[in-house]
């Protein structure tokens, strides 16, 4: 692509900045919806009837990570402010 | 470097099939979860890719190049690319790594609860016999096939640590060792080619075979005469358990003791057992039997031809064999009495008479549990009223004697160990994963995993899994022994002429 500085409309810094945008911003938002299924998922997850050693600490991490999702959920945010143009 | 082992279970208590639906749909979510969340973090990676190809794009465009969007540059645009690239990095890690910590507690779930243990056993089965057969149409062939494979684990081991080690010739040929031993005990036995489909008990056939001269001869340089006799221990080798994990420890002491590999000062010498009274809340008395294995000893019924003769498929050539003749004469000694519970544990040989005495003096004794490590018993014909606990490890060729899997049921528990080098010091972390249990003292180098160490390891990790099936095990093993321990005592074995 070529960049003619005397144009506004004709420098392809735009389209490719406008494709950079919608491509993040599609990301970070199906990825909101991934961590939802799996915040669900992961509570189901837990209901099993199972205890002992392995139990518990199979519990605590679906606990942990269904606590990552939502700074999953943030990262996501992140991404899709700094593709608006925004600072993070 | 150290070792650790981890276990799979087969055989015993299942829950109900409403339960194992739960588990597998379970495992399913999880896998689903895992595989979606490494499928978004390689999208993520790929974003980044885009990201900075984007930004060289336009070659002439120094504002998109720049990634500084705020500052001044004319009518020209661009994004915080270093920003961009940095966070969908963390995004793509994040997902990768949690895709994969998932996906590893879908597998000790189905580890926890065997979920596809019957499918493992079917598959290799179906291996065993193909090996069986191949064996027994070209035993040459078959023999210098798993030759050349414990050749290869051999100068495996001498690049890796400098010498030969023996324990890496087990380990390279271990999927081999059941239906290699089967096809020999089929030719043995004289089976005819394509049988042993239909058997497991081939290698004891031959044993049977074997046992019918080898008994004789070792009476023979031996001599036939078993002493039994009560002996003291100056300190306390087998104390008191309410656990398999106890008295596998208790049956290690014994065991390393009686061989002088220990020093616990005891007095007590090969071909040394343990009988222990618990006394129970109503007054009757429960027993537990502790033992050992071969220890090689010219006039020990625990040397090494007996193990032959306890392999037997014949019940009488069972009972002559001299270890099971002196752990009876022990019984009988301390006083057992027919109706009382019995529990029974030993290791390698002393796991083979267990399974003996439970299987041909069933009517003499009210054998209720018997627990063995490393130990070929998958034959005995162990009645159903007596739960046996197995624990087996993947590459220790003595367990893969039998030349066939232990019957999956519900009494018959089997725990299988696979060996595998543990994370260095540095990588231990804090919080355990129980995807494997350690092997306490280990050595840096490959070493035989018939040391009784290696099935503690593997016992350590299927309890800490929570299988139902190893609870209601370990719960029966239990109360066999219930009660209040009143007596140690220590019977030792000598042949003569």
């Amino acid at each position: 692509m070529t960049c003619d500085t005397g144009s506004y409309s004709a420098c392809a810094c735009h389209t490719v900045v406008e494709n950079d945008r919608v491509a993040i911003t599609a990301l970070a938002r199906s990825d909101k919806d991934l961590n939802n299924i799996a915040r669900t998922s992961l509570a189901q997850a837990q209901q099993i009837d199972w205890s002992g050693n392995a139990a518990d600490m199979y519990r605590k991490r679906l606990q942990t990570f269904a606590a990552a999702m939502d700074a999953y959920d943030c990262d996501a945010t992140t991404a899709a402010r700094l593709a608006q143009g925004g600072a993070s | 470097m150290s070792w650790q082992v981890t276990a799979h279970v087969y055989g015993g208590k299942q829950s109900s099939p409403a339960t194992q639906e739960e588990y597998r749909a379970a495992v399913n979510t999880l896998n689903d979860i895992g595989r979606a969340l490494r499928a978004r973090g390689k999208l993520w990676q790929q974003s980044v890719s885009d990201l900075e190809q984007s930004r060289l794009s336009v070659p002439s465009c120094p504002k998109l190049q720049s990634g500084l969007p705020y500052s001044t540059s004319g009518e020209h645009v661009t994004l915080p690319y270093d920003q961009l690239v940095t966070t969908c990095n963390d995004r793509a890690a994040s997902c990768e790594s949690v895709g994969n910590q998932i996906s590893d507690l879908s597998d000790l779930l189905v580890r926890a609860h065997g979920l596809y243990s019957e499918a493992e056993l079917r598959s290799r089965k179906i291996f065993n016999e193909v090996a069986q057969a191949a064996t027994q149409f070209k035993p040459g062939w078959a023999t210098l096939f798993l030759g050349s494979v414990a050749v290869g684990g051999l100068i495996g081991s001498w690049m890796q640590e400098g010498k030969v080690n023996p324990a890496a010739a087990s380990r390279a040929t271990a999927p081999f060792q059941e239906g290699y031993m089967s096809g020999i005990g089929s030719l043995l036995s004289g089976l005819p080619l394509g049988l042993g489909a239909l058997r497991t008990d081939e290698v004891n056939k031959a044993a049977g075979n074997i046992s019918g001269v080898s008994g004789p001869v070792k009476n023979a340089t031996q001599g036939n005469k078993l002493t039994v006799r009560q002996v003291e221990s100056k300190t306390e080798v087998v104390g008191s358990s309410t656990s398999v994990a106890q008295s596998l420890e208790n049956l290690r002491r014994l065991g390393e003791e009686r061989l002088g590999t220990i020093e616990l000062n005891s007095g007590l010498n090969y071909a040394t057992i343990a009988i222990q009274r618990y006394e129970r809340d109503d007054g009757t008395n429960a027993w537990l039997v502790t033992i050992p294995g071969t220890d090689g000893q010219s006039d020990s019924p625990f040397d090494w031809e007996q193990n032959v003769e306890l392999m037997s498929g014949d019940a009488e050539q069972r009972k002559k064999a001299d270890s099971a003749r002196m752990v009876v004469e022990a019984m009988k000694q301390a006083g057992i009495s027919s109706d009382e519970p019995v529990a029974l544990i030993g290791h390698s040989q002393g796991g083979i008479v267990a399974a003996e005495i439970a299987a041909d003096q069933s009517e003499q004794y009210n054998i209720q549990h018997v627990v063995t490590a490393g130990s070929p018993v998958a034959n005995h014909p162990i009645p159903s009223k007596t739960w046996v606990t197995s624990i087996e490890i993947e590459d220790e060729l003595v367990a893969a004697l039998d030349g066939t899997q232990n019957p999956s049921t519900e009494n018959w528990l089997t725990v299988r160990g696979t060996v595998s080098s543990g994370p260095d010091e540095t990588e231990e972390s804090s919080t355990p994963t129980y995807e494997a249990a350690p092997v306490q003292g280990s050595s840096e180098n490959y070493e035989l995993s018939h040391w009784l160490k290696y099935h503690q390891a593997a016992y350590q990790n299927a309890s800490d899994l929570g299988s139902p099936s190893v609870q209601s095990h370990e719960e029966h093993f239990k109360q066999t022994i219930a009660g209040t321990l009143k007596e140690t005592k220590y019977y030792e074995g000598r042949m003569s002429r």
